[in-house]
């Protein structure tokens, strides 16, 4: 650290599960103290136990205790921290705590707060766009009038998207192809958003029909100067959100790529972007693309962008915060290829329904060229709680066909069993011809919708199904009544 | 006598001929015999838990297993399989078409309700909208009917299988 720059030697870690599990990781890499929070349905939880210090934070509901801004305030000041992260959702994107950490004396790793309140108003992001000449969809005004919004409406056409003004997560977000479909559409889109986000406005946009969601990291000096790190492919989506993102896009010609770049790093340089964050764009079929909008936080997927960069994104959030100068453009590299499989608790064959159930079994895989981040233990609840992500998988290959190829090996040997998850679908998408094409855009899923769905077992298969069950079942069901002694006597087939 | 087992909601039987020194059991009319080999490991990839292997019919199959009370739960080659042995099968078996509770499939929370009780329903009407996790799902009347009672209040937490609304029909029966 300079020595005219606030040192950080203790860090709060504002969050839970694997985002907490990997901040504090690269925390103690760094030889920086960590605090981890921890509510009491929470003590038994990874995150807790890789901290050097385990508060408990109380609420009516964990989700509550994670999001109150005095308390959070109060440990950290308490436990002599000198900085806090947020992680991703929770606390991550709201501008009233980065201004109470910064009031408190203690560093925010992230942007500045005012920063964080435009792009968090998405009606005012996509003008500050306009404003530097960067291409944004037709869009309504933001209104919580549901006769105003029709009447916009009207002008721009369909489909539409409508949107929650504060919005994030997919939540709150539909499609709406038709008139009469609207005002349903608002109402619910309206009650959403207040309850997700204490703002009831919402705003609609013309939905880009088979685009790309195409995304750009940037790092800011809060002074102007921004570097990118690259863009991601984010376009296999299902409910608005992603589930399996990549780096670099494939299928995305050099100069679009060039334009996309410039387009991000000049609005976050406008900006005056402070920290890491991404600029989304929605990229059409024959190559425009649009500005949605900026995410003023880490994301989900940003091992991707590390993989083929070699840089450790929270080490330099932690460096851009402390003071340090930014890396030089021309220092960055990239090389390979790298795919990431959000492996959620959810039912693909049930519109991707989330489900609940203790995780009895887990195979968690390991090897140089992937990264299992995860906070998930044998014998945890996934509950309704929280957010239905189990773990991320992420793989690095020199090539995109080597990287897609790695995914579909390790996806095979991974086990999450006693939760219904969607490790097969993954596996499935990464046999999809237009997968491995590198065809992609934010309809995929629905579009592949039969492709995707679980091959009808053939009678050889259901009768090793069958024969496995039969083998390693029957005598550890306690079925004693059906089993000769003999049987029973060879013992269970324990691992 | 067979051991009943179900696989995405069908039945099947299995009988087990020999025990020693080799499994050998009928399925549907067909001889398996089944080898437990041991445990994989798979090449350049270390797993927190091996997966075993077996043959069948001579045929190698790596899987991970997991039983617990009621089910055998396998992944095999990429394949999740809950198998469930007809003696732990729960007999709670309800008849939908007739049935006069609407219970709750997934935990969570009702965000809205947009009937009453008395009110009267057609098959398919929106009663109110479900939020589990970041998910909303509008609830719909199975049947047609009168709300006979709404038990659970608005934003207030329910679990699986909680009744969420009770249909009588509109002819008193």
């Amino acid at each position: 650290m300079s020595l005219n720059s606030p040192p950080i030697n203790r860090l709060l870690v504002a969050n839970r599960g694997e985002i907490a599990c990997r901040i504090i990781a690269t925390a103690q890499k760094l030889g920086i103290e960590t605090v981890a929070l921890c509510h009491v349905l929470d003590r038994n939880a990874r995150h807790a136990s890789m901290a050097n210090q385990v508060e408990m934070i109380t609420g009516e509901t964990p989700v509550t205790a994670y999001l109150d801004i005095q308390q959070i305030i109060d440990i950290a000041l308490r436990t002599s921290c000198s900085a806090i992260h947020p992680g991703y959702g929770f606390l991550s994107e709201n501008a009233d705590f980065a201004r109470a950490v910064s009031l408190a004396g203690l560093l925010f790793i992230g942007p500045a707060a005012e920063t964080i309140e435009m792009m968090g108003d998405k009606v005012a992001a996509r003008k500050f766009a306009i404003g530097h000449g960067i291409p944004v969809t037709p869009s309504t005004e933001a209104t919580d009038d549901c006769h105003t919004f029709i009447e916009q409406a009207r002008r721009i056409g369909f489909p539409l998207l409508v949107k929650a003004v504060a919005g994030g997560g997919g939540k709150g977000m539909s499609i709406v192809h038709a008139e009469q479909e609207l005002s349903d559409q608002i109402r619910l889109a309206s009650s959403a958003a207040s309850r997700y986000f204490g703002d009831n406005r919402v705003y609609g946009e013309l939905f880009v029909e088979r685009g790309r969601h195409i995304e750009v990291q940037v790092v800011g000096d809060g002074k102007g100067k921004v570097i990118h790190l690259g863009d991601r492919e984010c376009s296999i989506q299902r409910r608005f959100q992603k589930i399996i993102e990549e780096a670099p896009s494939p299928e995305l010609s050099d100069s679009i790529r060039e334009e996309i770049i410039t387009a991000a790093i000049r609005f976050a340089s406008a900006a005056r972007y402070l920290n890491a964050g991404t600029v989304e764009f929605i990229v059409t079929r024959d190559g425009n693309f649009y500005f949605m909008e900026m995410n003023a936080r880490l994301q989900v997927e940003h091992r991707v962008t590390e993989m083929i960069t070699g840089i450790d994104l929270v080490e330099l959030q932690l460096m851009i915060a402390a003071g340090r100068t930014l890396p030089d453009q021309d220092s960055i590299k990239f090389q390979g290829s790298a795919i990431e499989c959000r492996i959620c608790a959810e039912n693909p064959e049930h519109d991707f329904a989330p489900e609940t159930g203790r995780v009895n079994y887990l195979a968690v895989p390991e090897a140089p060229w992937l990264c299992f981040d995860s906070a998930l233990i044998e014998g945890q609840m996934v509950d309704s709680n929280y957010d239905s992500l189990l773990a991320k998988l992420i793989v690095f290959g020199q090539s995109r066909e080597e990287a897609i190829e790695r995914m579909s090996y390790a996806l095979n040997y991974t086990a999450i069993l006693g939760v219904t998850t969607n490790l097969d679908y993954l596996g499935r998408v990464m046999q999809h011809r237009q997968f491995l094409n590198g065809v992609l855009d934010t309809e995929f899923v629905k579009q592949y919708a039969d492709d995707l769905n679980p091959a009808e077992l053939s009678e050889q298969e259901i009768n090793t199904v069958l024969s496995l069950a039969t083998i390693v079942g029957i005598d550890r069901e306690g079925r004693t009544d059906a089993i000769p002694a003999i049987y029973a006597s060879m013992g269970s087939w324990r691992n | 006598m067979p051991v009943i087992m179900h696989l995405n909601q069908q039945t099947h039987g299995v009988d087990i001929l020999t025990y020693s020194p080799v499994i050998s059991l009928m399925i549907g009319g067909t001889v398996k015999r089944v080898k437990r080999l041991g445990i994989h490991i798979p090449a350049n990839l270390v797993l927190s838990r091996q997966p075993l292997v077996a043959s069948i019919n001579e045929r190698q199959f790596v899987f991970h297993v997991f039983l617990d009370e009621s089910r055998i739960n396998l992944r095999i080659n990429g394949r999740t399989f809950r198998v469930d042995i007809e003696d732990y099968r729960s007999s709670r078996n309800k008849n939908t078409n007739e049935c006069n509770e609407l219970a709750a499939e997934m935990p969570g929370a009702l965000v809205e309700i947009r009937v009453v009780t008395g009110q009267a329903v057609e098959k398919g009407d929106i009663i109110g909208t479900i939020e589990s996790m970041k998910l909303q799902m509008q609830l719909h009347a199975p049947r047609a009917g009168i709300i006979e009672a709404l038990p659970v209040k608005i934003n207030e937490p329910f679990d699986t299988g909680a009744v969420l609304a009770v249909l009588k029909s509109n002819n008193g029966a």
